[in-house]
């Protein structure tokens, strides 16, 4: 009777004192994911993840690994979920205003000076420079530039990235309400639409991956792969290919990346007081990133005759489309009568484009 | 407040635009010795390989070393730099493109 039950819980004894901290961010995330549906599609694979290899002697840790060395350790999860990505992104608004664009380049700010701060905390240039690409507000771009840079923080990466992303809400309003006044926030800025043609659409993404390929080659395949999608999509002669990278790969690649991520999320790994250091810093990204756009919007209002509502900079964090609904909502909630919507939208994708080419020019630096 | 704020901020984003150039003497590279003349062939070799073994171990050392802030600071302005280079390089392409469907429509009319 003894032997039968010290073989059923002889395990138990194998439980280690982090193991039930693990379950209990796990559980968490978990609640975070559904109760607040902050980015539920990543934060639940992953919660349950970090409860799957944080059980002692957990036989699922060899199957999570061998998805990791094949779908992360090559950044090839990463890379196949852009294509969707792109497919779902329409380039319109950018089109439409190109100028919208300055505004996703000063939001990226935050991981220049992130990266600085974490050097300053001590951090080792692969990882300080991985630290830093939370704030590029995009989940694919951090996992691909801490796996390239061999960052033994990527589980903590990815948390706080994740994390952040569905705080947009929460983090991004107090800093543009500090740094704006009444008056700023309630300029007007009418819309133009102007018709952009299809072999402009068409163009763009081909033009794009160009442009990026040779002044920072370091992030062809992010921008080439984010830019295939978005070819899929203007083309207009692939529509079965591009609605599949939108729902069928985008979902599946998701499925897989936020339980495979979980492998990175053994207690001997994460819990230190660096995960912890990275979160404030994954925090810090995201208020300066917001904060830079804003900044650059008030800057060019000093000189443009047509005012900026400043609000919109905010937008350049390439968290989409939370970021450009948060922001459209502050412009209603101080002028109801004021849509912001269409320029957000524009900062918000020209904030994605932006993110991917600071990826891959801390690639060019650090590889 | 907020407009102290806001000068707050951008004097930061100043300083640290500034201070690689500030540093740039703290990071100069050593001036590099050269030897002319005066060794043979083997000699040559050897004090080649000597100083790659020197530099190869240092380069080692200094990525176990966290960047200094004027490292990153120089990262920083090299990084905003990049962006707003390739990010105008871009709405330079979309004007232009924009521009000529604007002539090639007045043109068709």
């Amino acid at each position: 009777m003894g032997e039968f039950f010290e073989s059923l819980l002889g395990n138990v004894a194998n439980i280690t004192w982090q193991q039930p901290i693990m379950w209990l961010i796990g559980a968490v995330l978990i609640y975070l994911a559904i109760k607040k549906d902050m980015e539920p599609s990543l934060l639940l694979p992953m919660g349950f993840g970090a409860i799957l290899v944080n059980l002692p002697e957990s036989g699922a840790i060899e199957t999570l690994e061998t998805l990791f060395m094949a779908g992360i350790d090559n950044e090839l999860f990463p890379l196949l979920l852009f294509i969707g990505i792109g497919a779902m992104i329409d380039f319109g608004p950018v089109l439409n205003n190109p100028k919208l664009m300055l505004f996703g380049a000063a939001a990226q700010f935050g991981i220049f000076f992130t990266l600085m701060m974490a050097s300053v905390c001590g951090f080792l240039p692969n990882d300080a420079a991985s630290i830093a690409v939370i704030g590029a507000a995009d989940g694919p771009t951090s996992i691909v530039v801490a796996q390239a840079l061999g960052s033994k923080y990527l589980g903590a990466i990815m948390v706080a990235a994740y994390s952040y992303m569905a705080l947009v809400p929460i983090v991004q309003p107090p800093v543009i309400k500090l740094l704006t006044t009444k008056q700023e926030r309630l300029i007007r800025m009418p819309y133009e639409q102007k018709n952009v043609t299809k072999t402009t659409r068409i163009l763009f993404p081909i033009i794009v991956t160009m442009l990026v390929g040779i002044i920072a080659p370091g992030a062809v395949a992010l921008i080439g792969f984010l830019m295939f999608g978005n070819l899929l999509r203007e083309c207009g002669v692939l529509n079965s290919l591009s609605e599949t990278a939108q729902k069928v790969l985008a979902n599946l690649i998701t499925l897989f990346l936020g339980l495979t991520i979980a492998f990175r999320m053994q207690a001997h790994e994460f819990l230190s007081p660096d995960t912890l250091l990275i979160m404030g810093l994954g925090l810090v990204a995201f208020i300066v990133d917001t904060a830079g756009g804003v900044m650059f919007a008030k800057v060019m209002n000093i000189f443009s005759k047509k005012k900026i509502n400043p609000m919109i900079g905010a937008c350049g964090i390439s968290a989409f489309p939370m970021s450009s609904r948060v922001v459209h909502k502050m412009g209603l909630k101080e002028d109801p009568q004021n849509f912001l919507l269409m320029h957000t939208v524009g900062v918000n994708v020209s904030g994605q484009i932006a993110s991917v080419i600071a990826g891959g020019l801390i690639l060019s630096f650090f590889m | 407040m907020k407009k102290v704020l806001s000068v707050l901020f951008l004097l930061v984003m100043l300083f640290t635009a500034v201070m690689p150039v500030a540093m740039a003497e703290d990071m100069a590279p050593a001036a590099e010795e050269t030897v002319i003349g005066g060794a043979d062939e083997p000699t040559a070799i050897v004090v080649t390989e000597a100083e790659e073994t020197k530099e190869e171990t240092k380069e080692e050392t200094k990525a176990e070393k966290p960047l200094s802030i004027g490292e990153s600071a120089l990262f920083m302005l090299k990084g905003m730099v990049g962006i707003f280079l390739v990010t105008g390089l871009i709405i330079l392409v979309l004007v232009i493109m924009d521009k000529a469907g604007n002539r090639k429509k007045e043109t068709e009319e």
